[in-house]
Protein backbone atom coordinates (compact mmCIF):
# COMPACT_ATOMS: atom_id res chain seq x y z
CA UNK A 1 0.00 0.00 0.00
CA UNK A 2 1.69 3.12 -1.34
CA UNK A 3 0.33 7.04 0.55
CA UNK A 4 1.55 10.17 -0.84
CA UNK A 5 1.97 12.24 2.17
CA UNK A 6 2.09 15.72 0.39
CA UNK A 7 -0.58 17.22 -1.74
CA UNK A 8 -2.19 20.38 -1.65
CA UNK A 9 -5.99 20.71 -1.62
CA UNK A 10 -5.24 24.10 -3.42
CA UNK A 11 -6.83 24.09 -6.47
CA UNK A 12 -9.28 21.38 -6.57
CA UNK A 13 -11.85 22.22 -8.99
CA UNK A 14 -14.82 21.14 -7.02
CA UNK A 15 -13.60 24.05 -4.18
CA UNK A 16 -11.95 26.88 -6.56
CA UNK A 17 -16.13 26.68 -8.04
CA UNK A 18 -17.72 26.86 -4.52
CA UNK A 19 -14.84 29.78 -3.52
CA UNK A 20 -13.52 31.42 -6.19
CA UNK A 21 -10.62 33.26 -4.00
CA UNK A 22 -8.79 30.22 -3.49
CA UNK A 23 -7.71 31.35 -7.27
CA UNK A 24 -6.38 34.54 -5.47
CA UNK A 25 -5.16 33.05 -2.36
CA UNK A 26 -3.29 30.64 -4.67
CA UNK A 27 -1.90 33.12 -6.76
CA UNK A 28 -0.96 35.76 -4.08
CA UNK A 29 0.02 33.19 -1.25
CA UNK A 30 1.47 30.36 -2.78
CA UNK A 31 2.25 31.87 -6.53
CA UNK A 32 0.41 28.91 -7.69
CA UNK A 33 -1.23 29.47 -11.25
CA UNK A 34 -1.95 26.27 -12.74
CA UNK A 35 -5.72 25.57 -14.01
CA UNK A 36 -8.41 23.57 -11.10
CA UNK A 37 -7.93 19.92 -11.76
CA UNK A 38 -11.11 17.92 -10.44
CA UNK A 39 -10.12 16.00 -7.86
CA UNK A 40 -10.41 12.94 -10.44
CA UNK A 41 -7.43 13.88 -11.75
CA UNK A 42 -5.72 13.16 -8.80
CA UNK A 43 -7.37 10.06 -8.12
CA UNK A 44 -6.20 9.18 -12.00
CA UNK A 45 -2.48 10.38 -10.97
CA UNK A 46 -2.67 8.16 -7.52
CA UNK A 47 -4.48 4.84 -9.29
CA UNK A 48 -1.70 4.76 -11.68
CA UNK A 49 1.02 4.43 -9.29
CA UNK A 50 -1.14 2.20 -7.65
CA UNK A 51 -1.04 5.34 -4.39
CA UNK A 52 -3.89 3.70 -1.56
CA UNK A 53 -3.90 7.51 0.06
CA UNK A 54 -2.82 10.96 -0.09
CA UNK A 55 -2.60 13.45 2.75
CA UNK A 56 -4.56 16.55 2.23
CA UNK A 57 -2.63 19.60 3.69
CA UNK A 58 -4.19 23.24 4.21
CA UNK A 59 -2.14 26.25 5.18
CA UNK A 60 -4.01 28.37 7.82
CA UNK A 61 -2.43 32.34 6.61
CA UNK A 62 -5.58 33.80 8.64
CA UNK A 63 -3.84 36.38 10.65
CA UNK A 64 -1.35 37.24 7.58
CA UNK A 65 -3.38 36.46 4.34
CA UNK A 66 -6.18 33.59 4.05
CA UNK A 67 -7.37 30.54 4.74
CA UNK A 68 -7.08 28.28 1.91
CA UNK A 69 -8.53 26.09 2.28
CA UNK A 70 -9.99 25.90 5.56
CA UNK A 71 -9.93 22.91 7.78
CA UNK A 72 -13.86 22.16 7.02
CA UNK A 73 -13.00 22.30 3.12
CA UNK A 74 -10.43 19.64 3.89
CA UNK A 75 -12.63 17.74 6.45
CA UNK A 76 -15.39 17.22 3.53
CA UNK A 77 -13.39 16.83 0.67
CA UNK A 78 -12.03 13.60 3.09
CA UNK A 79 -15.47 12.16 3.92
CA UNK A 80 -16.87 12.35 0.29
CA UNK A 81 -13.86 10.60 -1.23
CA UNK A 82 -13.84 7.48 1.27
CA UNK A 83 -10.79 5.84 1.73
CA UNK A 84 -8.49 7.77 -0.77
CA UNK A 85 -7.41 11.16 1.68
CA UNK A 86 -6.34 11.43 4.90
CA UNK A 87 -6.94 15.15 5.88
CA UNK A 88 -4.68 17.36 8.07
CA UNK A 89 -5.54 20.94 9.65
CA UNK A 90 -3.68 24.17 9.67
CA UNK A 91 -3.91 26.80 12.20
CA UNK A 92 -2.36 29.70 12.04
CA UNK A 93 0.15 30.10 15.23
CA UNK A 94 0.22 33.95 15.43
CA UNK A 95 -3.53 33.94 16.09
CA UNK A 96 -2.16 32.35 20.13
CA UNK A 97 -5.49 31.11 22.34
CA UNK A 98 -7.78 30.97 18.56
CA UNK A 99 -4.97 28.37 17.34
CA UNK A 100 -5.52 26.04 20.01
CA UNK A 101 -9.13 25.84 20.16
CA UNK A 102 -9.34 25.09 16.34
CA UNK A 103 -6.71 22.64 16.33
CA UNK A 104 -8.39 20.68 19.34
CA UNK A 105 -11.59 21.28 17.10
CA UNK A 106 -10.17 20.31 14.02
CA UNK A 107 -9.04 17.27 16.08
CA UNK A 108 -12.32 16.17 17.64
CA UNK A 109 -14.99 17.63 15.46
CA UNK A 110 -13.38 17.25 11.84
CA UNK A 111 -11.42 14.01 12.27
CA UNK A 112 -8.48 15.92 10.77
CA UNK A 113 -5.69 13.66 11.86
CA UNK A 114 -2.25 15.70 11.95
CA UNK A 115 -1.35 19.57 11.38
CA UNK A 116 0.51 21.23 8.69
CA UNK A 117 2.59 24.20 9.21
CA UNK A 118 4.31 26.62 6.98
CA UNK A 119 6.56 29.01 8.99
CA UNK A 120 7.27 31.23 5.39
CA UNK A 121 3.54 31.51 4.29
CA UNK A 122 2.61 31.57 7.95
CA UNK A 123 4.87 34.46 9.26
CA UNK A 124 5.82 33.13 12.56
CA UNK A 125 8.90 31.60 14.11
CA UNK A 126 8.80 27.70 14.94
CA UNK A 127 10.60 28.18 18.08
CA UNK A 128 8.26 30.75 19.38
CA UNK A 129 6.47 30.39 22.72
CA UNK A 130 3.05 30.16 20.34
CA UNK A 131 4.61 27.49 18.49
CA UNK A 132 5.57 25.24 21.02
CA UNK A 133 1.94 25.70 22.68
CA UNK A 134 0.97 24.18 20.06
CA UNK A 135 3.44 21.50 19.59
CA UNK A 136 2.43 20.40 23.07
CA UNK A 137 -1.34 20.47 21.83
CA UNK A 138 -0.72 18.38 18.79
CA UNK A 139 1.61 16.04 21.19
CA UNK A 140 -1.38 15.47 23.51
CA UNK A 141 -3.72 15.13 20.70
CA UNK A 142 -1.32 12.03 18.88
CA UNK A 143 -1.28 14.40 15.94
CA UNK A 144 1.93 13.93 13.79
CA UNK A 145 3.01 17.78 12.44
CA UNK A 146 4.06 18.22 9.14
CA UNK A 147 6.24 21.57 8.51
CA UNK A 148 7.61 23.34 5.77
CA UNK A 149 11.10 23.58 5.32
CA UNK A 150 13.50 24.97 2.95
CA UNK A 151 12.94 27.52 0.46
CA UNK A 152 9.72 28.23 -1.32
CA UNK A 153 9.56 29.58 -4.63
CA UNK A 154 8.20 32.81 -3.93
CA UNK A 155 10.27 35.31 -3.01
CA UNK A 156 7.26 37.54 -1.27
CA UNK A 157 8.50 35.75 2.42
CA UNK A 158 11.21 35.62 4.25
CA UNK A 159 11.93 31.81 4.54
CA UNK A 160 14.86 33.02 7.97
CA UNK A 161 11.97 30.57 9.39
CA UNK A 162 12.11 27.44 7.42
CA UNK A 163 15.68 26.60 8.32
CA UNK A 164 15.55 22.52 9.40
CA UNK A 165 18.02 22.89 12.22
CA UNK A 166 16.20 24.65 14.93
CA UNK A 167 13.40 21.77 14.65
CA UNK A 168 16.19 20.05 16.39
CA UNK A 169 15.59 21.16 19.50
CA UNK A 170 11.60 20.58 19.39
CA UNK A 171 12.08 17.40 18.54
CA UNK A 172 14.44 16.37 21.35
CA UNK A 173 11.93 18.17 23.69
CA UNK A 174 9.10 16.26 22.29
CA UNK A 175 10.04 13.09 21.77
CA UNK A 176 6.51 11.55 21.40
CA UNK A 177 5.40 14.00 18.75
CA UNK A 178 6.15 12.98 15.05
CA UNK A 179 7.27 15.87 13.15
CA UNK A 180 8.22 15.70 9.12
CA UNK A 181 10.32 18.25 8.12
CA UNK A 182 8.91 18.34 4.07
CA UNK A 183 10.66 18.90 1.28
CA UNK A 184 13.92 17.33 3.11
CA UNK A 185 14.62 20.90 3.99
CA UNK A 186 16.01 21.75 0.23
CA UNK A 187 18.79 23.49 -0.15
CA UNK A 188 19.96 22.48 3.48
CA UNK A 189 19.04 19.09 3.02
CA UNK A 190 22.18 17.47 5.14
CA UNK A 191 20.33 19.72 8.02
CA UNK A 192 17.46 17.77 7.81
CA UNK A 193 19.05 14.61 7.24
CA UNK A 194 21.46 15.49 10.69
CA UNK A 195 17.98 16.44 12.77
CA UNK A 196 16.32 13.19 11.41
CA UNK A 197 19.43 10.89 12.14
CA UNK A 198 19.43 12.27 15.67
CA UNK A 199 15.78 12.30 16.43
CA UNK A 200 13.90 9.50 15.81
CA UNK A 201 10.69 11.06 15.98
CA UNK A 202 11.18 12.97 12.87
CA UNK A 203 10.26 12.13 9.76
CA UNK A 204 11.35 12.97 6.05
CA UNK A 205 9.34 13.87 2.79
CA UNK A 206 10.43 13.90 -1.03
CA UNK A 207 8.51 16.50 -2.12
CA UNK A 208 10.31 19.45 -4.38
CA UNK A 209 11.20 20.40 -7.53
CA UNK A 210 13.11 22.76 -6.36
CA UNK A 211 16.07 21.48 -8.17
CA UNK A 212 14.28 20.80 -11.62
CA UNK A 213 12.28 17.90 -12.93
CA UNK A 214 11.74 15.19 -10.21
CA UNK A 215 14.67 13.21 -12.04
CA UNK A 216 16.85 16.15 -11.91
CA UNK A 217 16.02 16.73 -8.15
CA UNK A 218 16.65 13.99 -6.72
CA UNK A 219 19.52 12.74 -8.64
CA UNK A 220 20.57 16.05 -6.99
CA UNK A 221 19.83 14.71 -3.72
CA UNK A 222 21.60 11.72 -3.94
CA UNK A 223 24.87 13.46 -5.06
CA UNK A 224 24.57 15.10 -2.07
CA UNK A 225 23.74 12.02 0.43
CA UNK A 226 24.88 9.42 -0.89
CA UNK A 227 21.89 6.46 -1.50
CA UNK A 228 23.70 4.24 1.06
CA UNK A 229 23.40 6.41 3.56
CA UNK A 230 19.83 7.25 2.71
CA UNK A 231 19.31 3.58 3.72
CA UNK A 232 21.51 3.49 6.40
CA UNK A 233 19.93 6.65 8.13
CA UNK A 234 16.78 7.74 6.88
CA UNK A 235 15.39 5.17 5.04
CA UNK A 236 13.08 3.66 7.80
CA UNK A 237 11.67 7.73 7.85
CA UNK A 238 11.99 9.11 4.67
CA UNK A 239 8.49 8.88 3.20
CA UNK A 240 6.97 9.66 -0.26
CA UNK A 241 5.73 13.45 -1.12
CA UNK A 242 4.93 14.66 -4.29
CA UNK A 243 3.73 18.25 -3.26
CA UNK A 244 0.99 17.52 -6.17
CA UNK A 245 -0.15 20.05 -7.71
CA UNK A 246 3.17 21.58 -8.04
CA UNK A 247 4.08 18.54 -9.69
CA UNK A 248 1.91 15.26 -11.41
CA UNK A 249 1.67 12.64 -9.05
CA UNK A 250 3.02 10.21 -11.09
CA UNK A 251 5.88 12.20 -12.04
CA UNK A 252 7.41 12.35 -8.69
CA UNK A 253 6.60 8.85 -8.11
CA UNK A 254 8.36 7.65 -11.33
CA UNK A 255 11.72 9.47 -10.23
CA UNK A 256 11.62 8.09 -6.61
CA UNK A 257 11.01 4.66 -7.46
CA UNK A 258 13.61 4.37 -10.00
CA UNK A 259 16.09 5.12 -7.13
CA UNK A 260 18.61 2.41 -7.03
CA UNK A 261 17.57 1.54 -3.14
CA UNK A 262 17.49 -1.76 -1.45
CA UNK A 263 13.75 -3.17 -2.16
CA UNK A 264 12.37 -2.73 1.60
CA UNK A 265 14.01 0.23 1.87
CA UNK A 266 12.37 1.16 -1.57
CA UNK A 267 9.13 0.01 -0.37
CA UNK A 268 9.36 1.53 3.26
CA UNK A 269 9.86 5.26 1.68
CA UNK A 270 6.62 4.55 -0.99
CA UNK A 271 4.18 2.99 1.65
CA UNK A 272 5.03 2.01 5.39
CA UNK A 273 7.42 4.68 6.49
CA UNK A 274 4.18 6.91 6.40
CA UNK A 275 1.92 4.61 8.64
CA UNK A 276 4.61 5.26 11.30
CA UNK A 277 4.48 8.88 10.70
CA UNK A 278 0.25 8.41 10.68
CA UNK A 279 0.36 6.37 13.80
CA UNK A 280 -0.69 2.97 11.86
CA UNK A 281 1.91 0.92 12.42
CA UNK B 1 -19.18 23.85 -33.17
CA UNK B 2 -19.45 21.43 -30.49
CA UNK B 3 -16.76 21.46 -27.39
CA UNK B 4 -16.18 18.00 -26.02
CA UNK B 5 -14.96 16.45 -22.65
CA UNK B 6 -12.45 13.59 -22.74
CA UNK B 7 -11.07 11.91 -19.64
CA UNK B 8 -7.26 10.11 -20.19
CA UNK B 9 -6.40 7.36 -17.68
CA UNK B 10 -2.74 6.97 -18.43
CA UNK B 11 0.05 9.26 -18.80
CA UNK B 12 0.51 8.10 -22.73
CA UNK B 13 -2.33 6.64 -24.29
CA UNK B 14 -4.48 6.89 -27.52
CA UNK B 15 -8.24 7.57 -26.84
CA UNK B 16 -11.32 6.40 -28.89
CA UNK B 17 -13.18 9.42 -29.57
CA UNK B 18 -14.60 8.03 -33.15
CA UNK B 19 -18.94 7.43 -31.47
CA UNK B 20 -18.18 10.96 -29.87
CA UNK B 21 -17.47 13.02 -32.54
CA UNK B 22 -19.72 11.43 -35.09
CA UNK B 23 -22.86 12.06 -32.30
CA UNK B 24 -21.54 15.50 -32.37
CA UNK B 25 -21.73 15.73 -36.43
CA UNK B 26 -25.00 14.34 -36.00
CA UNK B 27 -25.89 16.69 -33.56
CA UNK B 28 -25.48 19.27 -36.19
CA UNK B 29 -27.24 18.50 -38.90
CA UNK B 30 -25.02 19.23 -41.35
CA UNK B 31 -25.47 16.99 -44.46
CA UNK B 32 -22.20 17.73 -46.51
CA UNK B 33 -18.94 19.06 -46.03
CA UNK B 34 -15.91 18.89 -43.51
CA UNK B 35 -15.66 17.91 -40.19
CA UNK B 36 -12.55 19.85 -38.32
CA UNK B 37 -11.79 17.95 -34.72
CA UNK B 38 -9.18 19.87 -32.76
CA UNK B 39 -7.85 19.34 -29.40
CA UNK B 40 -7.29 22.06 -27.34
CA UNK B 41 -4.12 21.39 -25.30
CA UNK B 42 -0.61 21.64 -26.44
CA UNK B 43 0.35 18.05 -24.85
CA UNK B 44 -2.16 16.18 -26.69
CA UNK B 45 -2.59 15.10 -30.35
CA UNK B 46 -5.57 14.36 -32.57
CA UNK B 47 -4.65 11.19 -35.26
CA UNK B 48 -6.31 8.72 -37.31
CA UNK B 49 -5.35 5.40 -37.13
CA UNK B 50 -6.48 1.95 -36.76
CA UNK B 51 -9.07 0.37 -34.33
CA UNK B 52 -6.53 -2.08 -32.89
CA UNK B 53 -5.23 -1.92 -28.76
CA UNK B 54 -2.04 -3.72 -29.70
CA UNK B 55 -1.33 -0.68 -32.35
CA UNK B 56 -2.55 1.81 -29.84
CA UNK B 57 0.03 0.32 -27.48
CA UNK B 58 2.92 0.40 -30.00
CA UNK B 59 2.03 4.12 -31.15
CA UNK B 60 2.00 5.37 -27.78
CA UNK B 61 5.31 3.62 -26.90
CA UNK B 62 6.93 4.86 -29.73
CA UNK B 63 6.17 8.15 -29.36
CA UNK B 64 7.74 7.73 -25.53
CA UNK B 65 10.95 6.32 -27.38
CA UNK B 66 11.80 8.58 -30.21
CA UNK B 67 11.01 12.09 -27.40
CA UNK B 68 12.45 10.49 -24.27
CA UNK B 69 11.76 11.95 -21.07
CA UNK B 70 14.99 12.04 -19.57
CA UNK B 71 17.18 14.58 -21.74
CA UNK B 72 17.98 18.35 -21.96
CA UNK B 73 15.03 20.95 -22.72
CA UNK B 74 15.33 24.05 -22.65
CA UNK B 75 11.69 24.24 -21.69
CA UNK B 76 12.51 22.56 -18.03
CA UNK B 77 12.77 25.68 -16.13
CA UNK B 78 10.76 27.67 -13.55
CA UNK B 79 7.91 28.53 -15.19
CA UNK B 80 6.90 31.67 -13.60
CA UNK B 81 3.64 32.33 -15.45
CA UNK B 82 2.20 28.92 -13.78
CA UNK B 83 4.06 28.80 -10.08
CA UNK B 84 5.75 25.74 -11.24
CA UNK B 85 8.68 23.79 -12.86
CA UNK B 86 7.66 22.59 -16.45
CA UNK B 87 8.83 19.56 -16.87
CA UNK B 88 7.07 17.95 -19.87
CA UNK B 89 8.64 19.57 -22.66
CA UNK B 90 8.84 15.82 -23.82
CA UNK B 91 4.56 15.76 -24.17
CA UNK B 92 4.79 19.22 -26.17
CA UNK B 93 6.98 17.95 -29.00
CA UNK B 94 5.49 14.45 -28.95
CA UNK B 95 1.81 16.96 -29.65
CA UNK B 96 4.02 18.73 -32.16
CA UNK B 97 5.26 15.74 -34.48
CA UNK B 98 1.31 13.92 -34.56
CA UNK B 99 -0.45 17.31 -34.90
CA UNK B 100 -3.84 19.19 -32.95
CA UNK B 101 -6.23 18.17 -35.71
CA UNK B 102 -7.64 16.29 -38.15
CA UNK B 103 -10.35 17.55 -40.91
CA UNK B 104 -12.59 14.44 -42.33
CA UNK B 105 -14.89 14.93 -44.78
CA UNK B 106 -18.91 14.97 -44.90
CA UNK B 107 -21.18 13.30 -46.96
CA UNK B 108 -25.07 12.59 -46.90
CA UNK B 109 -24.86 13.35 -43.38
CA UNK B 110 -22.15 10.59 -42.52
CA UNK B 111 -18.34 11.21 -41.24
CA UNK B 112 -16.04 9.41 -44.47
CA UNK B 113 -13.99 7.37 -42.53
CA UNK B 114 -12.04 4.10 -44.23
CA UNK B 115 -13.63 1.14 -42.54
CA UNK B 116 -10.25 0.48 -40.17
CA UNK B 117 -9.95 4.09 -39.74
CA UNK B 118 -10.40 5.41 -36.03
CA UNK B 119 -9.97 8.73 -34.80
CA UNK B 120 -8.34 9.12 -31.45
CA UNK B 121 -7.02 11.84 -28.81
CA UNK B 122 -3.28 11.22 -28.16
CA UNK B 123 -3.03 12.09 -24.39
CA UNK B 124 0.51 13.11 -23.72
CA UNK B 125 0.86 13.86 -20.67
CA UNK B 126 -2.04 12.29 -18.21
CA UNK B 127 -3.97 11.22 -16.73
CA UNK B 128 -6.12 14.40 -17.50
CA UNK B 129 -10.12 15.76 -18.13
CA UNK B 130 -9.53 17.15 -21.54
CA UNK B 131 -11.26 18.81 -23.90
CA UNK B 132 -11.41 19.20 -27.87
CA UNK B 133 -13.71 20.97 -30.64
CA UNK B 134 -15.35 19.76 -33.28
CA UNK B 135 -16.54 21.86 -35.91
CA UNK B 136 -18.55 20.99 -39.01
CA UNK B 137 -18.63 23.14 -41.51
CA UNK B 138 -21.29 22.81 -44.41
CA UNK B 139 -24.90 22.66 -45.96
Amino acid sequence: MWLDVHVHPLLFKELTEKRPELLRAADEIFDLRTSPQPISTLLGEMDLCRIERSILLPVNCEKSHACMPSNEEVAQTVRRQGSRFVGFSSVDPNTGQDALRELRRSHDELGLRGLKLNPALQNFDPTSPAALEIYREAERLEMPILIHTGITFSNRFSIRYNQPLPMDDIARKHPKLRICLAHMGWPWVWDAVAVAVRNPNVYLDTAGTFAGTPLETIRQITSLIPVRAIENVVGNRLMFGSDYPRIEVNKMFAAISGLPLRKDVLEAILGENALGFLGEA
Amino acid sequence: MERLSVKSERSTELVRITDEVRRSVEMSGLKNGIINVFTLHTTTAITINENDANLEEDIARFMTKIVPEDDTYAHHSFYRKDGRMAVNAYSHIRASLLGANVTLPLQDGKMILGARQNIYLVELDGPQARRLAVQVIGE
